[in-house]
Parts: structure tokens; C-alpha cells; sequence
């Protein structure tokens, strides 16, 4: 209760304190539980309220079944199945109530035969297979007959005295043949249905291809312990590579969209005006939230807090600066430029001062005068004697023109005076010792 | 389950295009080499379960004939002269009168009175030759003179049983352990193979481990009485004694012997995990394996009261099924010859379409009562895993052995239970036009 008033403080909350903060307390429910038959009071009570879990089995006797409805009665009746066709009476148990059957009997619905196309003399002579004979033939299409086509089974089953072995792919082979070429004679190609063609189409049976592909399961089935073993290592490793890629895919990708320079197009005329730059300023920091995921690939490795956006803005305005007037091709689409440069080759410090190109190791958010960013070379009490000493040279502490090479030069200015400074200093403390030793020398001296 | 549903009224029948049964009161006979099995198809259980093993008298029957003893009351009891005989071999029938009477008396009056008003359904195992199938039809329909007929396969069954129409079906039955690929509910003959390594061999292999360790093995008829002795001190019971000419014959002394044999298996024997043959089976190194097995020592008693505590024999003796080169009882069968289970089930796939292979690997069914034997699904897994080491290996064996001794019982019921198989029935007229060749034609 105290935690939630300290929030309520903290947060400056006025109003209703304890007496609302205090939720009123549920009543409690008087359950009254029922004391199950077979129990006395004075045991129920000494249960308390949560009484064990234990069934209290009543002694009872079985409830008399109440019947849902009239008996019916069923009885013992004879039925032909008209799959048979030997009219075999067979009986079975069959409900009185219902109309007596001469319905069809319900599972002859289940007698399904496959059609096995039969091929007259005539035909035959068309479906000739120097590898087969008419027997064959015949002996096969009542094996498919008798099998329903499974050629499984069929092959299993394949006997035929003095024949060749065959193979599944062998006897699928003439079937599959025989059955299109029997198509073709009785309806032209050019006359079939559109399922009729499908149907043709499928009975084009391959069968160098279904015999590689057995092979090929033959192959895999045969693998050793050793084998599968390193095959899931392998299996493992290349999904590892896959997804890797698919990730390194990505990252180049968004690395060549950055390195896409937009072409610039009209004059920076619209930005020179300090409003026109902040309209500028806005519209890239916009364009960069666009691209949020971009921008964090891009600064994943060194992953900056800084945010990209007036980072890049302080660059465009250094480059316009240093650019000045004359640079009216660069345009504010130049943001990107000193980055590609930096990619594509190396300068020299000669092109670098040429094209006005600086590095910086460490830069600040926001927009700030360069004057500003002079750093203090000397720490502490020479600081200020330095400031003393510029005074006295009537060097003003702040740069009427802060250029980078003069901001260099002031820096190593500063430096200089503080190095001197602290020589000045020393020479002196050594001068002052050696007075005073040469004092103590000269009353030592005096004594003796 | 049944919780979940709502309960169906009890005068209401069953949607049939969920159930697609439609029950005729067709009779299922499994007949076997140990057992016979018959019952009501729809059932889940066969009604009747008799030995195949039967008693005969010589010249006690009606006007000097011979007088069988069938079914476990009679073939247990002691009679002077009774020789136990099994109309069986290899798996197939060898003495047809003998199994006609049988069967018969499986099923009346057991379950029927009246053989003519029931279908028939038997089944056979996959290597039942043409000529065996065509008694069988006969018998059928001119002994039983039932209205239609139906020969399945065993292994078919046994696949039905665990709700498949394709797989590989293992069944170590007694007489032999058969391997049955099946594909819709057809076996695919060139992968059906068996090997003479199933419960009577096992029987045997025990009864040689212990002519070698010079272990008396008795039977329970031959003890009165007998007193507890502790681990591996000679018995102290009362044996009975019989009257010169009165004793029970030497085949009968075997027949009871086999029922300790039976127990025996029951609950000591057990199998190797493997997969590969019982670490210092054969060679010297008998300590590594007695290292590695002792842990499970199990204490057996004999009928007359003998025990003994039995740790790596237990395995040596089962070891013969997997490994043949390790069994006790050369040469027959021949140890170099036999094919092992692993071998079995190598050969069976062998010449099975390469398509069909996988779904065959994963539909491995174990049945048969020798299966029952302690770890044997495991190392059938386990050798099958290091056999085939790329496609997916299921093994299923039912956990319930009820279910396991009669697979093949049960996937008959449920066949001839079925609306859409009342069409494959041999009738009697079918049968008398074309005459018994249509088992060839119809039960394929
Ligand atoms: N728990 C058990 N462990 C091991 N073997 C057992 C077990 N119970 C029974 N057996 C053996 O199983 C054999 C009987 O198996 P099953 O009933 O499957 O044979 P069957 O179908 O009658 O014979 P077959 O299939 O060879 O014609 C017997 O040899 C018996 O000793
Ligand atoms: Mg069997």
C-alpha cells in the first residue's frame, strides 16, 4: 500500500490517498458446503474448511437402466451381396423395424474393378513387341486384371513359364505402351477430348528415367551408418551456408544502395537562405528515418549513439562551406560524396587540402562553430598563464577567421607558449635552489 | 475413450460406414502348431483354444478303431499306452485325419453345434503348398459341409491384427519363425521366408544346455508331492510310480517335459540386447559376458522342487535364434546353413521393389506366442536399426500378449467380419463347379 502512495508522490498525484487507494475487501462468501450423505455433522466439522479429497463412496444400489425407448427387436435374415454373382446367401442380424431389404445390399458398393483396356486380334498386330509375345502379353493383362494394377504385386506374382525376368519397370513399360498405342488406334490424336489427351499424355511411360531414378533410391537405401551420419552433418552445415548467404545477400545489397550517388538536379539556390537549410536539414533527417534498417546495417560495426541524421547534415554544411560559392554543382545531394571517396581510393594529403577533405575522430551532435572546438593543449594552472601570455602578445583568444589550418596553428601556438611557460617556470625553481645553495655555501664557508 | 463419446443406445445399431462391419457368424479357425485356435469372427478373443498336440489310443475305439484324445483335459491325463502326436510339421499339415478331427473338434461343440450354418474362415502360413491348400477346401466343404469357405494367409492376418495392410510380419510361432512381407493385404511371396528356429527349437535348445550341465529336468505328472530344497540341492519329493506296463508312454513324458520347457522360456529365458551376436558366446572369454550378464541371475524351480539360480545361460540358449553359429543342438539344424532372424529379415527384403521397402521398414509387426520371450522385441529393433541404418525403422508388437499369441486368430475375425469381404467367399456351389483348384484362384 505505502509503494503505491510513493508513486502517487512521486508522480505528484493529488487527490483521494488511503481511504480510496484501500480496494474493499471482497465479502466473504459463506459457502455452505453440503455435508454428503454418509458423514455425521460432528466429522464434517472437524474436516474444517477444506476437506480432503476423499471419495466417500455411498453403498447403493445400481440404478435400473431406463430404457430411451421401445425394444426393437432385430432378427437373423438371409441377404445376397450382388458382387457375387453365385447368388450365395450368407444371413446376418438385421433391425425388424426397418424396411425389409430389397435394397441393394450396402458393401456391394465396394466391389470396384480397375479397367484393364482388352485389345482385339487385329489390334495386336499394331501393338507388336519383338521382346514380347502374344502369351506374355496376354498373361500380363490378366495379371493387371486380376491385381487391380498393382504392379508391385503383379511383379511379385509374374510367372510365366519360360519367359525372361522382368523387371516392375519392364512390365509397367508394356502396359503403359500398349494401353496409349491402344488409344491412338481407336481415337486419332487430333480427335480426342481434352481428357482423353490428358489421359494419353499420362501413360507416357519413361522407362530409362524410372529405372535411374530405382537405382538411385537402390543407392540411398544402401547407405552405411557412417554415410548417413556425415550426410546430416553435411545437410546441416550447407543450411547453415544457405541462410548465411541469404543474410550476406541482404548486407550487399543494402551496401550497393548506399553507394547509389543520387544524381543531383537544379541549384542550390532554394537552400543558400538559413530557412532553406533547416527545409533541407528536415527533409534528410526524413529520408534517413526512412531508411532506420539501412542505417543500422550500415553503423552495426561501430554503432554509434550519435544518430545519423545531423552527423550528415554538419557534413553537407561543411562541404557547402568549404565549397563556397564557386561549387554550385555540388548541390545538397552531395551528402554522401566524401564517404565514396573514402571507399573508392586513397588521397594524399596534397588532394586532400586540395578538395578541402578533413577527418574527424570525433565529433559532437549539432551545429557549432568551429572557433569553438580550439581544444585546451595545456591542462591545468599553465592554462590560464598561457591565456595571460597570448593577452600580453595581444593575441585574441578567439580566431577572427577559424580555418582548419588556422585552428591547427593556434593550437600549436597555444602549445608552444605553454611548453615555454613550463621551461620558464623550471629554470626558475632550478635558479631560486641554486641561489639558496650557493647561499648555504657561502655561510658554511663563512663559518669555518 | 469411450468417455469421450457419446455412449450409442443399446438398440441402436452402429453407423456401418464407420464400423464397415457386418457380422454373418462366420467362424475363424487358426490352427497351428502348438495351438488351435477357433472362435467367432468379430470376436476379440478365440472362444475355444486347443493344443495341437493330441493323445491316440490304438484299438480303443468303437469296434477296435483308434480313439483320439483331444483338447487339454484329455491329453493331459495319464493313460497307459497313449502316445502324444501332432498332426503338424514344418508348420503345414502332415496327417490330414488327424487334423481333420482336430479342428473339428475345435469348433463343435465348442462353439456350434451345427458346422453347416457357419462360414468358414482358416488360415494358413505363407509356404502352404497348392496340394495342402486344396485338401484343405476339401475337407471344408465335404467333412465340415460348410456354406462358404476362406483361406487366408497368416501373416496377412497377423498384419490386419495390428491394423496393417503392408509391412513385414515376424511370427516366431513353434515350429518355425517366418518372415512375410505383405503389401493391400497380399504377401509378396519372394520376400516370404522362415527358418526352423521358433519354440520347438528353443524347447530343444534348453533341453540340451541341460543334458550338459547334467540337469535332471521332471515332469509335473511324475510328482506326488515335494518339499521346498534350497539353490541347487538334489530334490526331495515323492515321484510317482507306476505299475510295469502302466507307465505313460515316452512321448507323452515329452509332451508333459515341454510344458516346463514352456515355463522355463516364460521366465528365465531371455535375449541378448545386441544388435550383434552375445559377447563370449562361443570363444573362451566366457567371464566378459558372465561380467556383463550376471546382474540378472533367475532362480527356476523344477517340478520336483529342484532350483537353480541360471545367469548367462539364459541368454546362451536364446542366442541361437539371431546367431545360429551359437546354438546347442548341432547338427540339426545345421548352424552353418540356418539363416538367422537378422539373415531372415535381410533375405525378405531383399527382393522387395525398393519403392516399397521404406514403408515396409516402417511397419514392422512381431507376433507369434514365441515372441513373448524376455527383451526379443528389443534386439529384433536393434539389429534391425543396425541393419538398415538410413530408412525409418518402426517395430510394433503388440504389448498385450493375448493379442500377440493370437494375431493371426484375430486379424481373420476381423476380416471375415467385414461388409466388402463377403464377396471373396468360396461358396459351396462355386466349389462344386469349378472343384477344390478355386483356392488357387480366389484366395490369393
Ligand atoms: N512367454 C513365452 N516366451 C517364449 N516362448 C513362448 C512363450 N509362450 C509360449 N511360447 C512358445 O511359443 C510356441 C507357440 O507359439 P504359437 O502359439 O505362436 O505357435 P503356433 O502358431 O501354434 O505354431 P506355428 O505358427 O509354428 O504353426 C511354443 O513353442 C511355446 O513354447
Ligand atoms: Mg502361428
Amino acid at each position: 500500500m505505502s509503494g503505491f502512495q510513493d508513486v502517487r508522490d512521486v508522480m505528484e498525484l493529488s487527490g483521494p490517498t488511503d481511504a480510496t487507494a484501500r480496494v474493499p475487501i471482497a465479502k466473504k462468501q459463506k459457502t455452505v458446503e453440503r455435508r454428503p450423505d454418509g458423514i455425521t455433522r460432528e466429522l464434517f466439522a472437524l474436516l474444517g474448511e477444506n476437506p480432503p479429497p476423499v471419495a466417500i463412496v455411498e453403498s447403493k444400489f445400481k440404478e435400473k437402466p431406463r430404457w430411451m425407448g421401445k425394444v426393437n427387436p432385430w432378427v437373423w435374415k438371409p441377404f445376397e451381396n450382388p458382387a457375387r454373382s453365385d447368388g450365395l446367401v450368407l444371413r446376418h442380424w438385421e433391425r425388424k423395424s426397418e424396411p425389409s431389404q430389397d435394397l441393394e445390399y450396402q458393401f456391394g458398393k465396394f466391389n470396384v474393378k480397375v479397367d484393364v483396356p482388352a485389345y482385339t486380334d487385329g489390334e495386336y498386330e499394331v501393338l507388336k513387341d519383338p521382346d514380347w509375345t502374344r502369351e506374355e502379353t496376354d498373361y500380363l493383362f490378366n495379371l493387371c486384371r486380376e491385381y487391380d494394377l498393382r504392379f508391385v504385386i503383379i511383379w511379385d506374382r509374374y510367372e510365366f513359364p519360360a519367359g525372361k525376368s522382368r523387371s516392375v519397370e519392364d512390365i509397367k513399360a508394356r502396359y503403359y505402351s500398349i494401353c496409349r498405342n491402344l488409344m491412338e488406334l481407336r481415337t486419332p490424336l487430333n480427335q480426342m477430348t481434352p481428357e482423353e489427351t490428358q489421359i494419353f499424355n499420362l501413360l507416357n511411360f519413361d522407362k530409362e528415367r524410372e529405372t535411374a531414378r530405382k537405382n538411385m533410391a537402390e543407392v540411398l537405401f544402401a547407405r552405411t551408418p557412417e554415410q548417413v551420419k556425415e550426410e546430416e552433418m553435411l545437410l546441416v552445415e550447407l543450411g547453415r551456408i544457405t541462410k548465411n548467404q541469404a543474410k550476406n545477400l541482404e548486407e550487399r545489397k543494402e551496401l550497393f544502395n548506399r553507394l547509389e550517388v543520387p544524381t543531383s538536379q537544379g541549384s542550390i539556390a532554394a537552400y543558400t537562405g538559413s530557412q532553406g537549410l533547416a527545409h533541407l536539414r528536415e527533409m534528410m533527417v526524413n529520408s534517413n528515418d526512412k531508411n532506420k534498417k539501412r542505417k543500422s546495417i550500415a553503423l552495426g560495426s561501430n554503432n554509434s549513439n550519435n544518430t545519423d541524421g545531423p552527423q550528415q547534415s554538419f557534413a553537407v554544411a561543411t562541404s557547402a562551406e568549404r565549397l563556397g560559392p564557386g561549387g554550385g554543382g555540388g548541390g545538397p545531394s552531395q551528402k554522401d560524396t566524401p564517404q565514396p571517396k573514402k571507399q573508392v581510393r586513397k588521397l594524399t594529403p596534397e588532394e586532400e587540402l586540395e578538395f578541402g577533405v578533413t577527418y574527424h575522430d570525433k565529433l559532437t551532435s549539432g551545429v557549432k562553430f568551429r572557433s569553438a572546438m580550439v581544444t585546451a593543449t595545456v591542462k591545468g594552472g599553465t592554462a590560464q598563464k598561457v591565456q595571460a601570455a597570448l593577452a600580453q602578445l595581444d593575441i585574441s583568444p578567439r580566431l577572427a577567421m577559424p580555418t582548419t589550418r588556422t585552428v591547427q596553428k593556434f593550437e600549436q601556438l597555444q602549445t608552444s607558449v605553454g611548453v615555454l611557460l613550463d621551461a620558464r617556470k623550471a629554470n626558475d625553481k632550478i635558479d631560486n635552489e641554486q641561489r639558496v645553495l650557493k647561499a648555504q655555501i657561502e655561510a658554511a664557508k663563512e663559518d669555518t | 475413450m469411450s468417455g469421450l463419446q457419446p455412449v450409442l443406445p443399446s438398440n441402436q445399431a452402429p453407423s456401418t460406414f464407420e464400423y464397415g462391419g457386418d457380422e454373418i457368424s462366420a467362424i475363424v479357425l487358426d490352427p497351428g502348431t502348438a495351438w488351435i485356435r477357433a472362435g467367432f469372427a468379430g470376436e476379440d478373443t478365440p472362444k475355444s483354444v486347443i493344443p495341437s498336440d493330441y493323445g491316440i489310443l490304438e484299438e480303443a475305439g468303437e469296434n477296435g478303431g483308434k480313439k483320439y484324445f483331444i483338447g487339454d483335459n484329455d491329453v493331459h491325463s495319464i493313460r497307459p499306452g497313449m502316445e502324444v502326436k501332432n498332426p503338424m510339421s514344418d508348420g503345414i499339415v502332415a496327417d490330414w485325419e488327424a487334423a481333420t478331427t482336430l479342428w473339428r473338434e475345435a469348433i463343435t461343440p465348442r462353439l456350434t453345434a451345427a458346422l453347416s450354418e457357419h462360414p468358414l474362415l482358416m488360415t494358413e502360413p505363407s509356404w502352404n503348398p497348392p496340394k495342402n491348400r486344396e485338401k484343405t477346401i476339401e475337407i471344408a466343404f465335404e467333412d465340415y459341409d460348410v456354406p462358404a469357405f476362406y483361406l487366408a494367409k497368416a501373416g496377412v492376418c497377423a498384419g490386419f491384427a495390428s491394423g496393417k495392410s503392408t509391412g513385414l510380419v515376424i511370427d516366431v510361432g513353434a515350429s518355425n519363425i517366418s518372415v512375410t512381407p505383405i503389401h493391400d493385404g497380399l504377401v509378396l511371396r519372394k520376400g516370404c521366408v522362415r527358418s526352423p528356429l521358433g519354440g520347438e527349437f528353443l524347447s530343444n535348445q534348453i533341453r540340451a544346455y541341460f543334458e550338459s550341465a547334467n540337469i535332471p529336468l521332471s515332469a509335473h505328472y511324475q510328482v506326488l508331492s515335494k518339499t521346498a530344497v534350497e539353490v541347487g540341492k538334489p530334490a526331495e519329493a515323492t515321484y510317482r510310480t507306476f505299475a510295469p506296463g502302466e507307465e505313460p508312454t515316452e512321448s507323452y513324458k515329452r509332451f508333459q517335459e515341454e510344458r516346463v520347457l514352456t515355463e522355463f522360456k516364460e521366465c528365465t529365458a531371455q535375449v541378448w540386447v545386441g544388435p550383434g551376436p552375445l559377447p563370449g558366446n562361443n570363444n573362451p572369454p566366457l567371464e566378459a559376458a558372465h561380467a556383463i550378464l550376471s546382474p540378472g541371475g533367475r532362480t527356476f524351480e523344477f517340478p520336483d522342487g529342484y532350483n537353480l539360480v541360471f545367469n548367462s545361460e539364459r541368454f546362451r540358449i536364446t542366442e541361437g535364434i539371431f546367431h545360429p553359429p551359437s546354438m546347442l543342438t548341432a547338427p540339426n539344424p545345421d548352424p552353418h546353413t540356418t539363416p538367422g532372424l537378422n539373415q531372415l529379415i535381410a533375405n525378405a527384403m531383399k527382393d522387395i521393389d525398393v519403392e516399397l521397402r521404406q514403408m515396409i521398414l516402417n511397419n514392422i509387426v512381431i507376433t507369434g506366442a514365441g515372441s513373448l520371450l524376455y527383451g526379443f522385441t528389443d534386439r529384433v529393433n536393434a539389429e534391425i536399426a543396425a541393419a538398415f541404418p538410413a530408412p525409418r525403422v518402426r517395430v510394433m508388437a503388440a504389448g498385450n500378449s493375448v493379442e500377440r499369441r493370437y494375431a493371426s486368430w484375430l486379424g481373420g475375425s476381423i476380416l471375415a467380419s467385414l461388409g466388402a469381404f463377403h464377396q471373396l467367399w468360396v461358396s459351396k456351389k462355386e466349389y462344386e463347379e469349378h472343384g477344390p483348384n478355386i483356392v488357387e484362384k480366389r484366395c490369393k
